[in-house]
């Protein structure tokens, strides 16, 4: 095993291939607090990418209930079972990830789905923590909670799937960090879809081999959002690149939310792939829950997001959040404004932070109508 | 002459036992191929053309060597006969398995069997698939590529999809829509686009991880059936070139792989052999 280092887990790790980061590296930030799990993303991935035989149980975008949601079914809490109890040291994780924990004989710490795993990819769906009894309902902060999770495959930079594969059938591209499997090269024998901790590899019994989410890199080459990201009803999502963080820049849109104000985290960062979603976590679950799903920093984020409001760059920047097909890489807060540039520099979107206020009177002189609020 | 009866007797014997299970001292202690008398069974594992030839019983051990490891082995013997014409060699393959797996989801692989050769007579590459610059030749049966309609069995109760393909008209147009909506199809993968749905393939390899099509091509053909708890396999290729071939008559080696998809056996994951020495017999049988 070589040697990288993981930003994530502010430490070096052992994986099967020497680091090498990609010129460019995909990234997404969600707001998971405006998530209305409408499943828009989910079907325009579908219509999009998996609507042929043997497709029928992908979902390379889903979106799930937490915590009693999962697709396929248990794959979060199964391999933070395999892995057991580990811990932080403040930022720095001490302990094993799933290339150090990986069994003798084998590259990761892995699990291999039951077929009906992939059945009921909605369990779980708008279900709470717990039974709400008297006095629960009206109790603030609520006692129980529930949030939606959104989810494609991450990108990750040292990607399970990858490591996993003893053919080298699946590859990261240099120019985006876009994660594919070869469908010429792959055998079909599933050591992605075991390695993948975020189960975001599916085998395709049909033709045989295994595929995955994309990153829709053909829109993704031409300067536009992934499907999934353009068609987000709730605007929870914002698509461009991640840097390291030695090499964030402030106007770089996902840079700043999540190394310069460590707003958004990244998801499991403990398994050891440096996933490349990140996610404002929701504010209203308790901080031992989000320290395991989102790291040692989402407690913080949540406090950064409840005073977001108060803060002028912050608001701006979450106005950009679905604004424009364009994927943002640059973006600048002037006043009022929140203002988006394209890779190549030019401005996109240019939205207003306060959306204007305009007062109607009751009646319509022009047509000699009164005007009815029709609710 | 005394010798080859009572080896004959005794593949006999074994024939004729159902289960197989007879010890047989004098099976001989490698590979022989005899030249076949009348037509090459080359994709029927139960051709009475099978009976009362040499047979070799070949250990095999877990392969853990290559991660990811198979720990244990789920099959320890394959019981192996060979014959040739001259322009094919086809080669016999029975092992016990209580379970036809030949269907394929993330929950059970399909059985498979492979049979490795040098790429020439000489060459001794490593059993691990060969290595840079002394490649071998892999026929690979897999149970799942002789199933005509996986989907069907394995979800008999799917209600009618309509894929977009199907939008197409049968013939061209719809080829073309499966090539867009299936990408191992669009790909070209060798192992989803097999000629006439061949259920055995030819490949070449230089190390493990590197199975693929073989550069120039021979030609393999082959099949399996799964019948009391055992498979019976033939898998065939042609001899090509007689002067480099390692499969030409004289003697060179030959090595063989089981995987028992029941128990998550795929890829690396497989019951193997060592190298074990091939006899090609000139004469008939
Ligand atoms: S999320 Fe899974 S499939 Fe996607 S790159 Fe990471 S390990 Fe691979
Ligand atoms: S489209 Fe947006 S709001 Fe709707 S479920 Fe997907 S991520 Fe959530």
């Amino acid at each position: 095993m070589a040697r990288v280092y993981n930003w994530q887990l502010g430490r070096e790790m052992d994986y099967p291939y020497e680091g090498s980061r990609p010129r460019k590296q995909w990234a997404g930030v969600f707001d998971i607090n405006k998530c209305i799990a409408c499943q828009t993303c989910t079907i325009a991935c579908k219509t999009t990418w998996t609507s042929g035989p043997g497709q029928e149980h992908m979902f390379w975008n889903n979106v799930e209930t937490k915590p009693y949601g999962f697709f396929p079914l248990g794959y979060d809490v199964r391999i933070l079972d395999a892995l057991g109890p580990q811990a932080w040291q403040g930022e720095t994780y001490s302990g094993q990830t799933i290339f150090e924990a990986a069994p003798s004989g084998e590259r990761l710490l892995g699990w291999r789905p039951e077929d009906e795993d992939y059945a009921h990819p909605n369990i779980g769906e708008d279900e709470i923590k717990g039974r709400i009894d008297r006095g629960h309902a009206i109790a603030i902060p609520h006692e129980h909670w529930m949030y939606y999770l959104a989810r494609t495959c991450n990108h990750c930079t040292y990607p399970g799937c990858l490591a996993a594969c003893p053919r080298q059938s699946i590859y990261k591209r240099e120019e985006d960090g876009i994660v594919l499997v070869d469908q010429q090269r792959c055998r079909g024998y599933q050591e992605c879809v075991r390695g993948c901790p975020y189960k975001k590899v599916f085998f395709n019994p049909h033709t045989g081999v295994s595929e995955k989410c994309i990153g829709c890199y053909p829109r993704f080459e031409t300067g536009e959002v992934s499907a999934c990201f353009a068609a987000c009803i709730g605007k929870i999502r914002l698509q461009g690149w991640i840097s390291p963080p030695d090499q964030a820049r402030e106007d770089n849109p996902i840079d700043y939310l999540v190394h310069v104000r460590k707003l958004a985290v990244p998801f499991m960062p403990q398994l050891g792939l440096e996933p490349n979603l990140y996610y404002v976590p929701p504010i209203h679950v308790p901080d031992a829950f989000l320290v395991q799903m989102f790291g040692p920093n989402a407690p913080q984020a949540v406090r950064t997001y409840r005073e977001a409001r108060e803060d002028p760059v912050l608001r701006g920047l979450f106005c950009l959040f679905g604004s424009s097909d364009r994927v943002l890489s640059r973006f600048r807060v002037d006043g009022d404004v929140a203002i988006g540039y394209g890779d190549d520099g030019d401005e996109v979107i240019r939205v207003p932070v306060t959306e204007p206020i305009i007062e109607r009177p009751a009646t319509d002189r022009l047509y000699q109508i009164r005007r009815v609020n029709t609710p | 002459m005394t010798i080859d009866l009572v080896r004959t007797a005794c593949a006999l014997a074994l024939a004729a036992s159902a289960l197989g299970a007879t010890a047989c001292d004098s099976r001989p202690d490698h590979v022989i191929a005899r030249r076949a008398s009348g037509e090459l069974p080359r994709t029927d594992p139960l051709s009475s053309a099978w009976d009362g030839l040499p047979e070799h019983e070949a250990p095999l051990v877990a392969q853990n060597v290559i991660e990811p490891h198979l720990t244990e082995a789920s099959v320890t013997k394959i019981r192996v006969r060979a014959l040739h014409d001259g322009r094919w060699i086809a080669f016999r393959l029975e092992w016990e398995d209580a379970t036809d797996d030949h269907n394929v989801t993330t929950t059970v692989f399909s059985d498979a069997a492979a049979v490795q050769l040098p790429r020439t007579r000489e060459a001794r590459p490593t059993i691990m698939m060969g290595n840079d610059g002394t490649p071998v030749d892999i026929l690979f049966f897999r149970a799942a590529w002789q199933t005509a309609d996986n989907m069907g069995e394995l979800y008999p109760n799917m209600p009618p999809i309509h894929h977009p393909p199907e939008a197409a008209a049968e013939g061209p147009a719809r080829q073309e829509m499966e090539r867009h909506y299936q990408a191992g199809v669009g790909a070209q993968n060798p192992t989803v686009v097999r000629p006439d749905g061949a259920s055995v393939l030819a490949f070449s390899a230089e190390g493990y991880g590197t199975l693929s099509p073989p550069e120039g091509g021979y030609a393999a053909t082959g099949r399996g059936v799964h019948r009391d708890g055992r498979w019976y396999v033939v898998l065939a290729r042609e001899i090509g070139e007689a002067a480099s071939s390692p499969v030409a008559p004289g003697r060179s080696v030959v090595a063989f792989a089981v995987w028992n998809g029941s128990n998550g056996e795929v890829g690396s994951r497989k019951n193997r052999s060592e190298w074990i020495e091939l006899e090609i017999q000139g004469g008939g049988s």
